[in-house]
């Protein structure tokens, strides 16, 4: 069966691919595909590591899986290959239609195919007494509406009066198709031109390059970013409130911008932006301090993480290791290394809580540490993204092609003037594309309306 | 909190309006009908006065934020946007007893919202993820969706239902309905994935969620298409009723079955 009214290609001779690639069976097709391999991947968790997998499904299983693509489906080469054909069979349908559309849309001259119409004018019928003249001027100022000019056209006794309007909303459905391309593209420009990292970087440090994940490539940024702060805001609810990366953009050495990246308000420099995406606290430096056994005297020592301090009276170094807040059920715990002059290393434990407890006899000291000084770090996603502008573009023109689709249609509205005997008869119908029942309903109100005037 | 009271009672007339509309379809009574559709209005203007009333208590707390921002406040917004999209069908275009089969779905919402232990009706601080005007365009735009197609899929079983021939606005008015959630579903997904864009700094990561809202999408996409090749009534039905199951999983499904970003509840 097909649909009243939707224009068909014209029987012209055509490639067979062209024919393929232009049918609705393919879409349907391939969306249903589509459709089906998008709840498998949803199924089978994505990207997991191997291990898990083999673990769930076992070994065959997990090789079967891995050899159809189906761990990483959505970027699969059949996957793409899917919505590769998708876009083509838009495109060709989408061309092989459009120029008869365009017949119909942009029309050399107006025109009404009377002959269907007097062939099925409608239900809608109203007798006069007045002769087809009379009963026209009357009906004119009725008929005649803010859009669409009223036209006429004669066929032999009979006029038929008639109005259109909504042509253009016949386009709806290409602006539809076409921004599905759009998306196609920002999809495209955003995986050649773009990139997604992540960095976590503690107060105070710089970044000029990320890493690109899966790679051992660093992407230079050509300018620096510096984390002067981060910050952490909780409600008394224990929940968080905002999280607060205070940052500064260095370029050539000089502070170029000063900003705060929050999550829903990244900040964007030169086409790279920065997003707030986690954090977390990390141990700046240990705070002890060395009493003497003999004399009780205490020395303070600060060990920054990661770096050596040196201990009095030439007794070597020490280096802090981990720092965590709990081991061996007795509390914060640090773990030391300790190089002697001579160039010998041990490691060892002290607890905040126990100082005494597995301390080393050999120093003359013991070990007590006071704080474990901590600083913030934060997790910021950095990407560059070259679709946006197709994505919004893609959005808003689909909206708006699905609303025209959705809320205009094509429609014809006709007055068939029929002279009776001495009197006239004037039936009301119309046509559309699309939306009957609005059609109908508007039928019935201008039905209502001409039988509500006085004209005789 | 005084919402959650009024609420408690819009759950119950909304289920007092179907009994109504029950008794119309069953005994052919106007008088039922036209009860059942004062219950509804009635309840509609209590339903969106509890709504606002919400908003307004947020901000007593200090918290103020729209209504948007948890399972149950989205639950809530359901039931209201199908009866909303309930007033199209049974007003504009005037289907008899169609209160029967949208009006329960909201019930349900609202039931489940009421009932189901696991949903706190809480009114809950954003956190920061959720602080965007993003969050309001896209619960706004998916919940209408959600509830063209809850209507949609109403006006289908009925059509399954209807014994008579003439039943061919029912199918016009259910393949308008398809159109319309289509639109709101489309700039459902749309507007999230440029709120995911500034929030996360990536528009598409097909996580569950998002791939369920496309897979959704695809199927009314499906149905569109179906419907150029001829296909209407029955077929039609069945198919929206296929595509309601598929915004249901959407929405529960992926929540509970998956993981990922999305889930309301962790
Ligand atoms: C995901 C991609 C697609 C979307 C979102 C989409 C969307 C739409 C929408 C909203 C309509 C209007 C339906 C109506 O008026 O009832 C439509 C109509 C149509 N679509 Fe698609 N479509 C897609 C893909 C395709 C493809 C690949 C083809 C290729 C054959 C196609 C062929 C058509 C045709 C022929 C019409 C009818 C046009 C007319 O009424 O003149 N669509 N599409």
């Amino acid at each position: 069966m097909k649909p009243e009214n939707s224009p068909s290609a014209p029987p012209e001779k055509k490639q067979p691919i062209w024919k393929a690639l232009a049918s609705v069976n393919l879409t349907i097709f391939l969306l249903i595909f589509l459709a089906v391999s998008s709840i498998v991947g949803t199924l089978i968790p994505q990207n997991g590591p191997p291990a898990l997998y083999i673990q769930n499904y076992g070994y065959g299983t997990y090789q079967f899986l891995d050899s159809l693509s189906l761990l990483d489906l959505y970027h699969a080469g059949w996957f793409r290959l899917l919505l590769l054909l998708l876009a083509l069979n838009l495109i060709v349908c989408t061309t092989d239609r459009l120029r008869h559309v365009w017949d119909i849309v942009f029309p050399k001259e107006k025109r009404l195919d009377e002959k269907a119409v007097l062939a099925r004018p409608g239900t809608r019928a109203l007798k006069y007494k007045a002769n087809p003249s009379v009963v026209k001027a009357a009906l004119l100022p009725i008929l005649s509406g803010k859009l669409g000019d009223l036209n006429e056209t004669t066929a032999g006794s009979t006029t038929i009066l008639w109005r259109e309007k909504g042509r253009l909303s016949r386009l709806g459905v290409y602006v539809v198709h076409l921004s599905v391309v759009i998306f196609y593209i920002a999809g495209i420009a955003s995986s050649l031109g773009g990139f997604r990292s992540s960095v976590n970087l503690p107060e105070g440090a710089v970044a000029e390059q990320v890493c690109l994940p899966n790679t051992d490539v660093d992407y230079k940024l050509g300018f620096a970013l510096r984390v002067d702060k981060f910050e952490a805001q909780f409600y008394p609810t224990g929940e968080p409130k905002d999280y607060r990366s205070d940052v500064t953009i260095i370029e050539k050495g000089q502070p170029v911008l000063s900003g705060n990246i929050r999550v829903n308000h990244p900040l964007t420099y030169k086409g790279i932006t920065f997003y707030q995406a986690s954090y977390g606290r990390f141990p700046k430096a240990i705070e002890l301090n060395l009493v003497d056994k003999t004399s009780g005297k205490t020395i303070p020592l600060s060990v920054p993480f990661g770096q050596e301090a040196i201990l009095p009276d030439g007794l070597g170094t020490l280096r802090s290791l981990r720092a965590e807040p709990n081991v061996m059920d007795k509390g914060p715990a640090v773990q030391m290394l300790l190089t002697s002059p001579e160039g010998g290393q041990t490691d060892f434990w002290i607890f905040k809580n126990d100082p005494d407890f597995g301390r080393i006899s050999k120093l003359p000291y013991r070990f007590i540490v006071t704080e474990v000084r901590e600083g913030f770090y934060t997790g910021l996603q950095v990407a560059k993204e070259p679709g946006i502008p197709f994505v919004w573009a893609g959005s808003i023109l689909m909206v708006l092609g699905i609303a025209v689709t959705f809320f205009m249609s094509h429609r014809k509205i006709w007055a068939v003037l029929e002279k009776k005997g001495e009197g006239t008869t004037v039936t009301i119908g119309g046509q559309t594309n699309k939306n009957k029942l609005g059609l109908e309903e508007r039928l019935d109100n201008l039905y209502l309306q001409l039988q509500k005037s006085d004209i005789k | 909190m005084l919402s959650s009271k009024i609420l408690a009672v819009v759950t119950f007339s909304y289920l007092a309006a179907v009994i109504f509309y029950l008794i119309a379809l069953i005994f052919k009574t106007k008088i039922g009908q036209r009860i059942g559709s004062i219950i509804t209005i009635g309840t509609f203007v209590a339903h969106t006065a509890a709504i606002i009333l919400r908003w307004v208590e947020s901000h007593k707390l200090g918290i103020g934020h729209a209504p948007f921002a948890n399972f149950y406040e989205s639950l809530v917004f359901f039931a209201w946007a199908i009866i909303l999209i309930h007033f199209i069908a049974e007003y504009k275009y005037k289907i008899a007893h169609v209160g029967a089969f949208t009006v329960p779905f909201a019930f349900l919402s609202l039931t489940y919202a009421a009932f189901s232990p696991g949903i706190s009706s809480r009114i809950e601080p954003l956190v920061p993820a959720l602080q965007s005007n993003w969050l309001i365009a896209h619960v706004i735009t998916c919940f209408i969706g959600y509830g063209a197609f809850a209507v949609s899929c109403g006006l289908s079983i009925a059509y399954l239902l209807k014994r008579s021939n003439d039943k061919k606005d029912l199918d016009a008015l259910n393949y308008r309905m398809i159109i319309f959630g289509f639109l709101f579903l489309t700039a459902g997904i749309a507007t999230g994935s440029i709120w995911a864009h500034s929030a996360w700094g990536a528009y598409w990561q097909w996580d569950p969620k998002e791939t369920w809202s496309l897979i959704t999408w695809f199927v009314y996409a499906i149905i569109l298409h179906v419907r150029l090749r001829g296909w209407h009534g029955k077929k039609i039905a069945l198919l929206s009723i296929g595509g309601f199951l598929s915004v249901l999983f959407t929405y529960f499904g992926v929540n509970f079955l998956l993981s990922g970003l999305h889930s309301y509840i962790n």
